[in-house]
């Protein structure tokens, strides 16, 4: 049963602080959850014909810009971790997608599927399974960018 | 157009609080859980009729709690809270 969501505004303001930890704390172990949330500081948007990425964009053009060299300010520790959290992701959604496959009717939840006539539910079936498909995928395309993080990463910590 | 992540924060935690100020505290969803997805690259390619996919609120949800206790996010986590933001803003305009 989905809850409802009395934690929503916690979610948004635990990923707010994730995105402003992460680019202010980098170097830093993973921060842990808090439900207070940070004070925000409105960044800056970069001017019209500006030149170079982000350099004066707050504290966001501190930390990372993905239109340069994502993890760049990681260390080998935190890479290291990365990778394995993906590789552990991976692995699950893996399962999942296995065990979807073989009895897809488990999964459900409110009875969505069983209802339907049966086109239907081949549509709902071959969608979910491209959907679960797309998730690994997407997991394995930045499982690719940490490894490559790794391998021209310059060495010790 | 580049989407400064630090602004995604900050709008989200405008619309969250705006909302508050209105009165809502939590929004039920329990009704809901599959919902059709059109992947990227045919989400943005007009000229063809896409392949849909099939999201679930439930699984997005759970997940997004795990990111809560901790696990690490990923780049799946955006799409499932893009999926969450979706079943709330169709029950606050409900």
């Amino acid at each position: 049963m989905l809850k409802p969501i009395p934690t929503f505004l916690m979610m948004l303001t635990a990923m707010s602080l994730v995105l402003s930890f992460r680019t202010t704390h980098a170097s830093e172990p993973e921060p842990a959850v808090l439900a207070g949330g940070p004070k925000f500081r409105r960044p800056q948007l970069k001017k019209p014909g500006s030149s170079g990425s982000t350099a004066s964009q707050g504290s966001v053009a501190q930390g990372k810009n993905t239109s340069g060299q994502p993890y760049s300010n990681q260390t080998r520790q935190q890479l290291e971790k990365s990778k394995r959290s993906y590789e552990e992701l991976i692995r699950e959604h893996e399962q999942k997608l296995n065990d979807y496959r073989k009895d897809p009717f488990s999964q459900d939840n409110k009875g969505l599927l069983k209802d339907q006539p049966p086109e239907i539910q081949k549509k709902i079936i071959e969608g979910r399974v491209r959907e679960l498909e797309r998730q690994i995928e997407k997991q394995k395309s930045e499982l690719k960018i940490v490894d490559e993080a790794l391998r021209t990463h310059a060495g010790g910590d | 157009m580049q989407i400064q992540l630090l602004q995604i924060a900050v709008l989200a935690k405008k619309l969250v609080e705006n909302y508050r100020e209105r009165g809502y505290e939590a929004v039920p969803i329990d009704d809901m859980d599959m919902y059709w997805v059109v992947q990227p690259p045919e989400w943005t390619d007009l000229q063809h009729e896409p392949k849909l996919s099939v999201g679930s609120l439930k699984d997005d949800w759970e997940a997004l709690q795990r990111v809560l206790e901790g696990q690490m996010p990923t780049a799946v986590d955006f799409d499932r809270l893009a999926g969450v933001l979706r079943a709330v803003s169709e029950r606050l305009a409900r």
